[in-house]
């Protein structure tokens, strides 16, 4: 048996006097060899990678302003075998066996095992910096040749260029780091899937070649949404989620009347992953249509010098395609005014800052506390649609 | 003698109660959180993006006109001159014309200011260039209902920026006599402790 030298330095040498010599006799091959052939093939058998979106934070686990209303999103985790996605940020990770075959009776030599991940971070108010990060570790080499693998890691999309990347040595057991940073070219709106290749080189060997799973990124330059000059990518796949809490005293009338019309209308519109969610509209004659139907003629209930200023609040909203004027499931009530346009004016900057663009798909969910009960309204939520 | 340098007019969609006032190398600044603070004045807030006025229509068409200044122009428009001669727009120097007016100090690192409602913009002002201004808003028509038909009177806001120097001056209310005003100048901490 070989002992092995635990230097790293010393090792490479050794195994790189092990390729010297000809297979024939080389303990890594365990019997028969062709005796002078020096070409051999690898495979590489991956482990199955899982496609799955990220579920937006809960209240207790996203960091945020206390009481403040709104999601921020961390970056995603990354789960071992899984690509995790949510609207800025991505984690795809792999991991398998590479099999060092002879080429002619394609019995195994021996194998090592890999590790890739790769993290991306989408700039929604910039299209021209994204930023990936892709780590490869090889491990576990049994024949010489595993432990001079070359990776090169490159970035693959169609409408992108990317500077980074490059080749390092797969020294074995240890974690090789490569960066890109990813412009999205021109101002058009594309979508376009942006994944990354590893290649790695072994002596006598034929390469190997991962290829990650890709994301579907868009980008644009929408004005309004944010500096036109510099637009912004996400991931349009992951359907954001706008959290408006029972607990923030700026918006605690719209988001108990939100909480009312999810569970009693025909459908829960906007309620996270029930099946309906909401569509950004920023059309003014859409939202004035809407609001026509769902505010206008509804008698509004005396002024109460007691209460604060009313005013007709809408839900689904009337910047969404499931207002009033094209579904008639919906409710109006009149509540606190500065609620209602507090939470409007929150909303909008929120779907500006996750790139919500028209038709843009977007969920709904109220925050409250567990056993949280509704203050007693003097004039409660109706089904105005309803007759 | 105060100058009219520049002015801009239009009209613009809102919702929500507010208009902004933005630059258009930044728009909605990242620490922008689409809260506000327009108990000071009851007509404007000044957010991390910029000024963010305030109106009685919830979503709906407001008349809207910003003029930019070489310095303060008098209230009363005695002693203005107005470059561009209007003698049918003299009417807005009197402050009769307005339900209310107020004005507080603006930084601004552009050289553009952009108003917008929601969506396309509809009124660009160019500046002198980054520094500190002063804004003046003048309202009226800000009573006539949350949502208005043909029938009902357009809102109507006018914008006077000139540039500053020296420490920023407090917000100063002028005039405060629309029901919409008094609603926004209501001291919000009672509602966020209940």
């Amino acid at each position: 048996m070989r002992t092995r030298n635990t230097r790293k330095a010393g090792l490479v040498a050794v195994v790189t006097a092990a390729l010297l010599i000809p297979l024939t006799g080389t303990p890594a091959h365990a019997d028969g060899d062709a005796g002078g052939n020096t070409s051999g093939r690898t495979e590489i058998k991956m482990a199955p990678v899982k496609k799955i979106t990220a579920d937006a934070p809960k209240t207790a686990d996203a960091p945020r302003n206390d009481g403040a209303t709104g999601a921020h999103p961390k970056d995603v985790t990354c789960a071992v075998n899984q690509f995790t996605f949510d609207r800025t940020t991505s984690c795809y990770s792999g991991t398998g066996t590479i099999q060092f075959k002879d080429a002619s009776t394609g019995q195994v030599n021996g194998t090592a095992q890999l590790a890739m991940t790769v993290n991306g971070k989408l700039d929604p108010r910039n299209r021209h910096k994204a930023d990936y990060t892709a780590k490869v570790t090889l491990s576990r080499p049994t024949v010489p040749e595993g432990w001079l693998g070359q990776g090169a890691v490159s970035f693959k999309c169609a409408t992108c260029r990317a500077t980074g990347g490059g080749s390092q040595l797969l020294t074995p057991g240890t974690t090789r780091t490569y960066t890109f940073s990813v412009d999205s070219v021109g101002e058009e709106l594309n979508t376009d899937d942006w994944g990354q290749r590893l290649n790695i080189t072994f002596p006598r060997y034929t390469p190997v070649n991962l290829e990650t799973i890709a994301g579907k990124v868009r980008c644009d330059n929408t004005p309004y949404v944010s500096p036109q000059k510099d637009g912004g990518c996400v991931f349009p796949q992951y359907t954001p989620t706008w959290q408006v809490s029972v607990s923030d005293g700026r918006v605690a009338e719209v988001a108990w009347h939100i909480d009312w019309a999810q569970r009693n209308l025909q459908h829960p519109w906007g309620a996270p992953h029930k099946g309906y969610p909401l569509h950004r509209t920023m059309d003014p004659a859409l939202q004035e249509a809407n609001r026509k139907v769902s505010c206008k003629g509804v008698p509004k209930p005396p002024a109460d010098p007691d209460e604060p200023e009313k005013s007709c609040d809408e839900y689904p909203y009337a910047a969404s395609y499931e207002g009033a004027s094209r579904n008639l499931d919906y409710s109006c009530q009149f509540l606190n005014a500065k609620h209602n346009s507090k939470e409007g004016s929150l909303k909008k900057a929120w779907q500006n800052s996750q790139r919500v663009l028209e038709e843009d798909a977007f969920w709904v969910e109220v925050v409250k506390p567990a056993g949280a009960v509704a203050p007693p309204q003097p004039r409660g939520p109706v089904g105005c649609g309803s007759s | 003698m105060p100058t009219l340098l520049h002015e801009a007019a239009g009209r613009l969609f809102i919702s929500d109660n507010t208009f902004r006032l933005y630059d258009p190398d930044v728009m909605q600044h990242p620490e922008d959180d689409g809260d506000f603070d327009a108990t000071a004045t009851g007509l404007v807030a000044l957010t991390a993006s910029g000024p963010l006025i305030v109106c009685g229509t919830h979503l709906g068409q407001v008349e809207v006109t910003a003029q930019l200044w070489d310095r303060a122009p008098d209230l009363s428009g005695e002693n203005s001159q107005d470059k561009h001669d209007k003698q049918d727009r003299r009417d807005w120097h009197d402050r009769r014309v307005w339900q209310d007016i107020a004005e507080l100090t603006v930084p601004w690192s552009g050289n553009t200011l952009e108003i917008w409602g929601e969506g396309e913009p509809e009124i660009p002002l160019p500046l002198p260039g980054p520094g500190t201004y002063r804004l003046r808003v003048h309202a009226r028509h800000r009573d006539a209902g949350e949502d208005r038909d043909e029938n009902t009177p357009v809102e109507t806001v006018l914008l006077q920026l000139w540039p500053t120097e020296g420490p920023h001056e407090p917000p100063l209310v002028h005039k405060a006599d629309s029901t919409t005003g008094a609603l926004w100048r209501e001291d919000q901490k009672e509602e966020k402790e209940e």
